[in-house]
């Protein structure tokens, strides 16, 4: 099930959040694994069961980490939990891809059996790691509820795109939340912004996005408007959708961990990351880059942690070389930043930082979103005037014209300054943010009902 | 202020669930149903759940496009979308421009280079073959290049003109007379309406001026007294509405030109319905969405059209939907017309062109229908 279908808005959600309120306390936590497992199986039920053995496994392992006293038993347990979480993440996600690429290399003929990816592997593999991880270094006790960890695991607000939950963070509302009415109301509100983020303005994005991508001849003005447009695009798409899963959060009781933060006000690349996706790059630090030694170590060393952490987060988000060379050109930058052009980069004007930050991150995007490296070099090349079809043209002007609001309403958006303006709003006058929101709601609902086009970018992970 | 918020807060919990709570209801009480004349398609059904169907996930799509297509207030919500799209700017939708004057234009969209030639040569070794008949050649304009200075301002719109240029080019080595109509029209466009607002249709105003054009090279009396300008509807609702989402309110007048006590009697048979009828219309196509099926009644593999006239003229029309509201002038000229559309028709061309006696050919097609053609281009002809 999608967040953006008038399924779970109108039927779904509603009921799972009246059952949740109405039912006794000691009930919430079955009701929410119910509708989570009815939420995951609808639509590809095959992978239900690759799901409950992830919760499973990981549930005996949180167990036996606390029950082994030896270090060395309590090591191997881990060891164990955390190849399997990677073997199964590893299969289901990467063996195609892996088999193409020893195949293409070696002239090999591995089989490829063309599994469909299961949906949100990528997240709950990384939330089930973070527990026994967790667990392990004695940061939390485990959970001894199956029913209360496999609700931890797959709840459904963050199953399927994040943000990725530690599960530290809401050991405690797991056992004791409350939502009362103004709660609910304030997760709707959030719900309401991040539906009208991805149904409103990244869906519409993208179509521009895509024209520009798919025409046959692009000038070099075209090409950056489409960038640019994929770039927003995807920011609201993804944020969007984090923004919806922290206000279901909200309304069930539970306080989820903000996941953006304004990242296109970045003023460097090292700075966007810390605004962006904070979860994904939050999971990494923790898990992988500190463990690795993070920068307490050498030059030469730190390097190859940067190069580490970046190649696993760019494969993280697909199993293609495109996403290797998207992590490892962030590397280049952070890399180029810390050794070199961070202290230039501290001392320019904070309007040139964000333009030349926002100009690598755009750039970035082209690399992300093209799996065909032909298409990615084309449209790069088109980017810098070669092999462009002139510097504008006909086509740029017109869908300039016709994005023009567009863009400029998505890229005010994507400051802080409208959401301190709509909080002050509901403040003052609470009854024209009210009609406001109603408005938004019911824009997003024609939007569905019409539904042409409604793809969700972040479903591949 | 903290008091203020807290009230937004609570009444947006509360107005959100009444508003499900009535959209729900409205949704447990409304009749599905089976067909949408505004998008003119049928719409989801609720599905029966079986197991096979839950398991491979084809239940679950189709219970949410039910829940989509069968959502109360759909053609409002519908409305609702395109009048937003209108406020955001964009003058664009599927391939449609939202133009001036009320038009709705459908975009030319280039074939490419492979189909453009497998279809050109198709034409030109057809027309080659037959070099011992007269052949006429009529690529028609659409609306997105007559009318141009209605097109939505800066609209980046295909090139129709290179296409029929090209095509023209190709063919210019085949015996047939090319009848090229940007001119008669682009002078006509001011003074009549071409082309209809809402459908990609032409009027049967621009098919008689097409008439004229063609009577010089065809040798055709070029006169049309023989019928009279009538209003056929007050509620046309051509496709590009449905198609766009533009306009969806809008409709026009369809006016045709009938036959008076001067034309002569004709003898209409669909030939793969084994139907007949004296008239080339079909009024009771009126009633239905499609209204421009009144002409021939829509398009159909064979139509073959005698007249009591005794000058021996048998053409052959190879054609799209177009022709259908021009072949009625043509009864005035010739004797038999055999109307084949390429897209339907199946059976062996040569064999009907010898065994109907053709001493004529006109390939009548709209440039964007013919671009996106690929009856041609596999060797139907």
């Amino acid at each position: 099930m999608v967040f953006s279908s008038l399924h779970f808005l109108y039927i779904f959600l509603p009921l799972v959040m009246l059952a949740h309120l109405i039912a006794p306390r000691r009930w919430r936590n079955g009701i929410l694994l119910a509708a989570s497992l009815w939420f995951y199986a609808w639509g590809e039920p095959v992978y239900l069961g690759l799901m409950l053995f992830s919760v499973a496994w990981n549930y005996v392992t949180g167990l036996q980490l606390n029950a082994a006293v030896r270090p060395s038993r309590r090591r191997a347990t881990l060891v164990g939990a955390v190849a399997v979480n990677l073997a199964v993440l590893g299969f289901f996600k990467y063996y195609g891809f892996l088999v193409a690429t020893l195949n293409g290399l070696f002239g090999l003929r591995l089989p490829d059996y063309r599994l469909p990816l299961p949906i949100g592997i990528s997240f709950y593999t990384f939330q089930a790691l973070s527990y026994v991880i967790d667990v392990y270094r004695g940061q939390t006790p485990p959970q001894r509820s199956l029913v209360d960890f496999a609700t931890y695991i797959t709840m459904f607000p963050q199953l399927v795109a994040g943000p990725i939950v530690k599960y530290a963070d809401i050991r405690e509302q797991l056992h004791r939340r409350s939502a009362s009415l103004a709660q609910i109301g304030q997760g709707l509100e959030r719900v309401i912004l991040g539906l009208s983020k991805k149904v409103l303005l990244a869906n519409n994005l993208g179509l521009l996005a895509d024209a520009m991508r798919s025409a046959p001849k692009l000038s070099v003005l075209s090409a950056w408007l489409g960038a640019a447009a994929y770039a927003l695009q995807i920011y609201f798409d993804f944020s969007g959708y984090s923004d919806m899963a922290i206000g279901m959060g909200r309304m069930l009781g539970f306080t989820f961990a903000e996941n953006f933060d304004h990242p296109y006000r970045a003023r460097s690349v090292t700075e966007f990351w810390r605004r962006w996706h904070i979860s994904l790059s939050g999971w990494f630090r923790d898990y992988v880059y500190i463990p690795l030694g993070g920068n307490r170590v050498g030059p030469g060393r730190h390097i190859l942690n940067l190069l580490i952490v970046w190649l696993l987060t760019g494969l993280w988000h697909g199993a293609s070389w495109n996403f290797a060379l998207w992590g490892l050109y962030y590397a280049a930058l952070l890399i180029v930043e810390k050794y070199l052009t961070g202290r230039v980069l501290g001392k320019l004007p904070a309007g040139a930082a964000r333009f030349c930050t926002l100009l690598l991150v755009t750039v970035g995007w082209v690399i992300f979103s093209n799996t065909d490296f032909g298409a990615m070099g084309r449209y790069l090349g088109c980017l810098a005037g070669i092999g462009a079809d002139g510097f504008a043209d006909a086509a740029f002007l017109y869908a300039l014209r016709s994005n023009i609001l567009l863009m400029a309403f998505a890229a005010l958006c994507c400051g802080p300054g409208l959401r301190k303006w709509q909080i002050r709003l509901t403040g003052r006058w609470p009854a024209l943010a009210l009609v406001l929101f109603a408005a938004l709601l019911i824009a997003c609902t024609a939007y569905l009902v019409h539904g042409s086009y409604n793809p969700f970018l972040y479903f591949r992970f | 202020m903290k008091k203020k918020r807290l009230f937004f807060l609570r009444a947006t919990a509360i107005l959100a669930l009444a508003l499900v709570a009535l959209l729900d209801i409205a949704f447990i009480l409304h009749r599905d149903r089976a067909f949408s004349p505004l998008e003119n398609r049928s719409l989801q059904q609720r599905p029966a759940p079986t197991l096979q169907g839950l398991l491979s996930g084809r239940f679950e799509t189709r219970f949410d496009r039910y829940i989509s297509d069968q959502f109360p207030f759909r053609d409002g919500w519908i409305a609702l979308k395109s009048a937003l799209d209108r406020l955001a700017g964009r003058t664009e939708s599927d391939g449609v421009f939202l133009g001036k004057d009320g038009y709705l234009i459908q975009d030319f969209k280039a074939p490419d280079e492979a189909d453009e030639r497998r279809t050109a040569e198709a034409l030109a070794g057809f027309l080659n073959r037959h070099d011992d008949l007269a052949q006429y050649v009529m690529i028609v304009p659409t609306a997105v290049t007559v009318l141009g200075d209605r097109l939505p301002a800066l609209a980046d719109a295909g090139d129709e003109g290179g296409y029929i240029n090209r095509l023209a080019d190709e063919l210019s080595e085949t015996p047939a007379a090319f009848i090229d109509l940007r001119q008669p029209f682009a002078e006509a466009k001011d003074n009549t309406q071409l082309y209809y607002r809402t459908d990609h249709h032409w009027t049967s105003d621009g098919a008689r001026l097409a008439y004229m054009a063609l009577s010089g090279a065809a040798k055709l009396s070029g006169n049309t007294d023989a019928f009279d300008r009538r209003q056929l509807s007050n509620d046309f609702q051509g496709t590009l509405c449905a198609v766009s989402g533009f306009r969806m309110n809008q409709s026009e007048d369809m006016w045709a030109y009938l036959p008076n006590e001067k034309a002569p009697q004709t003898v209409v048979a669909w030939v793969a319905e084994n139907e007949r009828s004296a008239s080339l219309y079909r009024v009771e196509c009126l009633d239905t969405r499609d209204q421009y099926a009144v002409f021939l009644g829509g398009n159909f593999p064979e139509i073959r059209i005698e007249t009591p006239l005794m000058n021996g003229r048998t053409l052959l029309v190879l054609k799209d939907s177009y022709a259908n509201c021009l072949i009625p002038f043509l009864t005035a000229d010739y004797q038999k017309i055999v109307v084949v559309d390429p897209r339907y028709f199946t059976g062996d061309l040569e064999v009907l062109m010898a065994a109907e006696g053709v001493n004529e050919i006109l390939i009548l097609y709209n440039a964007e229908t013919l671009a996106g053609d690929t009856a041609l281009r596999a060797d139907i002809i």
